[in-house]
């Protein structure tokens, strides 16, 4: 597994947070469930009453890997939002809303 | 929904991770279909209704056509013997509206898997001496039962609120001058309404599981309240028509055969194009 991809899950496990980075890696759900599989094999994560929790071997790489790669580093360009440069007296209206 | 932001977070996917795996839906499939759909279908819904889709996915029930065989046994094993005793021959028609005979619906296959031996040498008709006779054309339909000893069986996998069971069944009556004794009626799962209607005709129903409602018979007072209320938001966002609101007369199913019935909840098989920033809502059991 690379170690972006063990960053994001640690990060996303610790945060409970959405997938997006992940899934912006490539990775589809069903890898990315694999993932957890196996870093819960390897010791990194655990649950506990049905939570899944960072184990302190968990927490330790996590911090190890953000000193590594460094908080901006496991942050990914957001390119989705960008938009062409418009004129000056242009108006960008943006995607249709819910 | 943004575009290009998960609205499914790792405690969501490691929780249908779950679900599906104790379901065994994805045994021995290494793409895990039914995971990825699953999470396909629930990055368009909020947090509650996220909740809501999975709490009602662990009591749904997937039958696929490999258990077909073990569901008519089951089904026939509630059948006291004393009931085919003497009868001779039971004819086994699908449970199906006369004018729709002999169209591919499910009733159709139920009835043709009464051939297989398996079903043939089942208790109730080999301790009664009664050899099931499969109607394929309406031409094989004995025009005097009622002046004999035989019976017919109506069969079907899903009886749901029981109003095209009714139907069906009336429209051979209507033709054919059946008297009601003579019948009887067998599903894999029936729904209590179904059932009731059924046995106010004082027709005899078997079946080999009974369905709840998913919500009505679950939950009562403001746990009630609260579900229906996020069903409804998710059946607004796939603006479901007015009849298949809640399934198909408020059935509230939470099944899936070879084709799922339109009483299950539509969120569960209900495909719309481009539902939401042009992306198209796949359910995991369509129809």
């Amino acid at each position: 597994m690379q170690e972006i991809v063990k960053l994001s899950i640690l990060n996303s496990v610790k945060n409970n947070s959405n997938l997006t980075t992940l899934l912006r890696l490539g990775l589809v759900y069903s890898q990315i469930s694999h993932c957890i599989i196996e870093l819960s094999k390897e010791g990194y994560l655990i649950t506990e009453e049905g939570v899944l929790k960072l184990t302190p071997k968990g927490l330790e790489t996590l911090d190890r890997l953000n000193a590594k790669f460094g908080p901006a580093k496991g942050i990914l360009p957001d390119k989705y939002s960008r938009i062409k440069k418009i004129g000056k007296n242009k108006i960008y209206v943006p995607l249709k809303p819910l | 929904m943004k575009k290009d932001k998960s609205n499914i977070t790792i405690s969501l996917l490691y929780e249908t991770q779950n679900i599906i795996s104790e379901l065994g839906w994805d045994k021995g499939d290494e793409s895990s279909t039914y995971f990825n759909k699953y999470c396909d279908m629930l990055k368009f819904f909020s947090d509650d209704q996220q909740k809501l889709i999975l709490e009602l996915t662990r009591k749904f029930l997937r039958i696929g056509m490999a258990e077909y065989i073990s569901y008519i046994n089951k089904a026939l094993s509630k059948i006291e013997e004393s009931v085919f005793d003497d009868c001779g021959k039971v004819y086994i028609l699908p449970l199906l509206h006369l004018s729709d005979f002999g169209k591919p619906k499910s009733g159709t296959i139920i009835s043709y898997m009464f051939k297989d031996h398996v079903i043939r040498e089942h208790n109730v008709f080999k301790h009664t001496n009664t050899r099931p006779v499969v109607i394929e054309t309406p031409d094989g339909f004995p025009r005097n039962i009622n002046d004999t000893p035989n019976m017919i069986l109506f069969v079907d996998d899903f009886i749901g609120s029981g109003e095209n069971a009714i139907s069906s069944i009336n429209s051979w009556i209507t033709k054919y001058g059946i008297s009601k004794n003579k019948i009887k009626v067998l599903s894999f799962i029936a729904q209590e309404a179904g059932i009731s209607k059924i046995k106010s005709m004082e027709i005899d129903v078997y079946y080999s599981l009974i369905q709840n409602k998913g919500i009505s018979d679950s939950y009562t007072g403001n746990e009630f309240k609260k579900r229906l209320d996020i069903m409804k938001g998710i059946e607004d966002l796939l603006k479901v028509k007015e009849e298949y609101r809640f399934g198909y007369n408020h059935s509230e199913a939470l099944v899936s055969l070879t084709r799922t019935p339109n009483n299950t909840f539509p969120v569960f098989w209900l495909s719309k194009k481009k539902l939401v920033n042009d992306q198209d809502y796949n359910p995991p059991f369509p129809r």
